[in-house]
């Protein structure tokens, strides 16, 4: 028994009365009674443990989602924020559909498309090219690339093969959106 | 190793915690149980349920140095379910008794001594007589082993009340006991 409030008020044979009952148990314990409690208690012992498992598998869970979702978020801001003039290859390509159809005195006085003045000035340049000659550019870098002799484009001197390629395909592309 | 540091060490898979944990406190529920319903298959039983129910909540104890009151409590509350569940069906509660009291043979001794059975029968027997009250206060401090600081967190009553309720109860228990055991009886003091 542990440390315990005393009571000053108990007498000596308050006292004995108190040593006779903590000596006297009221019943005998029974032979094996911790075994069989023992034997009863294991499989709930073992789904105790089991539900504190599948408790704290849920937060994990959810937790998760929740990064997968802000990530899915962030990548669909990033997505809309970044200027398409960083962007390389075809990326900002869908931008051209929306520019086919605006004057482009319009689109470079108006304010809110300023991030864009790097790729817009390119379609701006290739806006009067004909139909003829960005397919003839075209048939140039399918075949170039094809026979794999893709330093006979005329590149300068910072201008990688790749992005001759793309810039040439962003020039049909864009054409062809235009002329459709 | 505390109570709770082997609840906790069971909780997570120590099997050999959880047999100490048992080891210790099921014969205390047992007695305490027993001596509630002088049927011990019965408090086999509910003791059994008592560590099941305690295995099954393995986590959801939060330590705050009260294991020993939340097992209790569940054994006290699943006792009052039993104790309903007979009432409801007019079984009567424990005329079992104690059969080392009925087969004492002490008439046949030409000089009576008591033996350690029928000391245990004629003092619970005394219990037996007093109210429920003094009863529940006696069997949980001198039958399940329980602190007063911990009977206190169970049944949410003051230290106060409940020296003040044991008090009482062991003197009425000398008063019952006196006819049998003299060396109990009240003081002419007490008495008045």
């Amino acid at each position: 028994m542990d440390q315990d409030y005393q009571d000053t008020r108990l007498d000596d044979t308050d006292h004995r009365l108190i040593d006779r009952l903590d000596t006297t148990p009221p019943s005998p314990i029974p032979a094996g009674l911790v075994d069989r409690v023992l034997q009863a208690s294991m499989p709930a012992l073992m789904a105790g443990r089991a539900r504190d498992v599948t408790r704290l598998r849920w937060p994990v869970v959810v937790g998760r989602l929740a990064v997968a979702a802000m990530l899915g978020v962030a990548v669909v801001i990033g997505f809309w924020s970044t200027p398409s003039g960083s962007t390389s290859g075809t990326f900002g390509l869908p931008l051209t559909a929306d520019l086919g159809d605006q004057s482009s005195t319009a689109m470079l006085a108006s304010g809110p498309f300023e991030w864009r003045d790097g790729p817009l000035l390119t379609l701006l340049a290739v806006k009067d090219v004909g139909y003829e000659q960005a397919l003839g550019d075209l048939e140039t870098v399918v075949h170039t690339v094809g026979t794999g002799r893709m330093n006979m484009l005329g590149l300068v001197d910072d201008e990688g093969p790749h992005d001759r390629v793309e810039a040439e395909l962003l020039t049909v592309t864009s054409v062809a959106g235009g002329a459709s | 190793m505390d109570y709770a540091q082997l609840l906790k060490a069971a909780a997570h898979g120590d099997d050999q915690a959880w047999s100490e944990l048992v080891k210790a406190l099921a014969p205390r529920v047992h007695g305490l149980i027993v001596a509630n319903t002088r049927d011990p298959d019965l408090a086999e039983e509910i003791t059994q349920s008592v560590f099941c129910t305690v295995a099954e909540r393995v986590h959801d104890y939060v330590e705050q140095g009260r294991l020993e009151a939340w097992v209790f409590r569940i054994a006290m509350n699943r006792l009052r379910d039993e104790m309903r569940r007979r009432t409801r069906h007019a079984k009567p509660v424990g005329d079992v008794g104690f059969p080392e009291a009925q087969q004492s043979g002490r008439e046949d001794r030409p000089a009576y001594v008591r033996t350690d059975d029928e000391t245990a029968s004629a003092l619970w027997d005394a219990v037996r007589d007093l109210s429920p009250q003094d009863q529940e206060i006696l069997h949980l401090r001198h039958v399940a082993g329980i602190s007063f600081k911990t009977i206190a967190e169970m049944l949410d009553t003051p230290v106060g009340t409940l020296l003040a309720r044991h008090f009482r109860a062991l003197k009425r228990l000398r008063a019952q006991l006196g006819p049998v055991f003299p060396e109990f009886e009240l003081s002419e003091e007490d008495q008045q």
